[in-house]
């Protein structure tokens, strides 16, 4: 009896979730991966945006591939991921480190660290513009202080694409710890101990328990990091328009499709950024499935 | 006396980096009381007066009443539809046996790795022609696109915690799917459920690109927009530049620093699961 109420609920159930799943799916599949293949097949047309596509083969791709702008964008985009690589993987791992040893102020610390990154990219770009003024913002302090060395057009070529960087990145690091700390707080601290019995000293202790713990977090952040760099986009956008140097894969994708009517051009560089980001993410998950072996 | 000694040299360095991460939203802050000239003449300072004058001269030229009313509106909408289809999905996905389960996890999970830019464009024209652009509706359809990868893989990871043993006693009491959901499942993820509300609440607010893309006109413009508007036309007076800036961003500080582990926990969670 009861056997037979759950067997009927089961197959109730069953049922009517296909009728909720089903359409969120639909829904979802028909706002998100329907344009992605548009944007696939458009990367084969002449297509202003507005009217027909007029299949062209791979010219567009041709096109690119001659573009001294799609270099220099590339460049750019891995520029920007030899920043994101370094200083907020150090940072998010060091300062996580330093959390988890102590249990006062860890949560204090965690709401400064990681505030920014719920500060919208548009508006802390804007005010990070104004700190960048050549005339009003921070190179008159430095002036003051007689760092005037330090002083420069932080928005000039040569500076801007770095010094966007740095703003993207006191947004984004606090993430970074966040992670950091949640993996950190998974390790057993009986390894510690069996650590310390051993007479281990703190570098052979990172070398052998905390890091190999982390294995999984770290792999997780570096891919992540590489894939966000190759599609990395508002805070360049808000602070420079892709200007002064600093044209990433992105704004010169969002130009081509939104201002300049060539939506089909623009479709090619969204194709070779899709390839570029999941072909980082096959890399990692081969090199996963090596490490699980 | 030593570890004593490390214990405070690690806090000074833990403070200082806490210094750079704080220093400017308390710049915005002092700078959102001090006057233009002020500003001009030495960028950072203690406000010389507290007077709201700023507030309301950006809240007025800015048309924050208007832009306000906007953000509430999409990001209201958008998150109790992300969190309603998010739940559901969540619960059909953890507990029924359907045949598309797993499928549909590694969809979503694949999903949320398609940046927006490859499918801005098509969107974009699509929309044009079904009269969605220049229109809120457009832009919550959009949004609750954008939220749902993540937030029903967080979902399903939860409700899969949940034991099975109260759903099945529920079923021998002659309880419908949803007077399982609505009785049972949904009361015990309370927790989840905020954080996913949080989590839609705060990127809708703060979405730029989409906003940007799809609302030209004026009025229409979210919180973070029309601040990007309102620095393109007021930018040579720096107070307002603050001023405005403190304006969009408050309610979301504000709503972060009461709720912060359930935003953090749920960022975490959900990015390192899936």
């Amino acid at each position: 009896m009861i056997k037979k109420s759950k067997v009927a609920f089961e197959k109730r159930a069953s049922k009517l979730a296909y009728f909720i799943v089903l359409p969120i799916f639909l829904y979802h599949f028909l706002l998100v991966i329907v344009p992605s293949f548009n944007t696939v097949y458009g990367s084969f047309t002449e297509w202003s945006g507005i009217g027909k596509k007029h299949f062209i083969g791979v010219q567009n791709f041709v096109r690119l591939f001659h573009d001294v702008e799609f270099y220099q964008a590339l460049l750019n985009n891995l520029k920007w991921m030899m920043v994101f690589l370094t200083i907020p993987i150090i940072l998010g791992f060091v300062i996580g480190y330093f959390l988890s040893k102590i249990k006062k102020g860890q949560i204090i610390y965690r709401t400064i660290y990681f505030l920014p990154y719920v500060i919208s990219a548009a508006i802390a770009g804007k005010i990070f513009a104004t700190f960048y003024n050549p005339y009003f913002g921070i190179n008159v302090i430095f002036e003051r202080l007689n760092l005037d060395f330090i002083a420069r057009d932080w928005l000039a070529p040569k500076n801007a694409l770095l010094s966007v960087a740095l703003v993207d990145n006191w947004h984004w690091w606090g993430f970074v710890l966040v992670i950091f700390m949640s993996g950190l707080q998974q390790i057993d601290p009986a390894l510690y101990e069996v650590a310390d019995v051993e007479g281990a000293n703190t570098l052979e202790k990172m070398r052998y328990v905390t890091i190999p713990c982390i294995k999984n977090t770290i792999i997780f952040i570096i891919t992540s990091t590489m894939v966000w760099s190759i599609g990395t986009f508002e805070y360049v956008w808000v602070m420079t328009k892709g200007g002064a140097g600093s044209e990433l894969l992105s704004t010169m994708l969002y130009k081509n499709s939104l201002f300049k009517y060539q939506a089909g051009y623009a479709s090619a560089i969204a194709v070779v950024q899709a390839i570029l980001s999941f072909a980082i993410l096959g890399i990692f998950a081969i090199i996963r499935r090596r490490g699980e072996d | 006396m030593k570890p004593k000694f490390k214990r405070i040299i690690l806090h000074l360095f833990l403070i200082i980096v806490a210094f750079f991460q704080i220093v400017p939203i308390v710049i915005i802050t002092f700078n959102s009381f001090r006057t233009d000239k002020e500003i001009k003449k030495f960028p950072i300072g203690f406000p010389t007066q507290i007077n709201i004058n700023n507030f309301i001269d950006a809240w007025k030229i800015g048309g924050y009443a208007r832009a306000y009313l906007n953000s509430i509106t999409v990001s209201i909408i958008t998150t109790l539809i992300v969190l309603l289809f998010a739940m559901l999905m969540g619960y059909f996905i953890a507990k029924t046996k359907i045949r598309i389960k797993n499928f549909l996890i590694i969809y979503f999970g694949v999903a949320m790795s398609i940046p927006l830019l490859s499918y801005l464009a098509p969107l974009y024209y699509g929309f044009s022609e079904m009269n969605l652009v220049n229109s809120h509706v457009g832009l919550i359809l959009i949004y609750i696109a954008m939220n749902l990868p993540f937030n029903i893989l967080l979902a399903r990871t939860y409700i899969l915690g949940i034991p099975n043993e109260l759903s099945e006693a529920a079923v021998i009491d002659g309880c419908t799917t949803f007077q399982i959901i609505g009785k049972i499942i949904f009361p015990l993820s309370k927790p989840i459920a905020t954080t996913i509300a949080l989590i839609a609440f705060v990127s809708t607010w703060n979405e730029f690109t989409v906003a940007n893309t799809f609302l030209q006109d004026t009025v229409l413009k979210t919180v973070s927009t029309r601040y990007v508007l309102f620095v393109a036309e007021k930018g040579s007076n720096l107070a307002m530049i603050f001023t405005a800036g403190m304006i969009s961003m408050i309610p979301i500080v504000f709503v972060f620093v009461l709720l912060q582990n359930y935003f953090v926990e749920g960022m975490t969670a959900g990015s390192i699961k899936s």
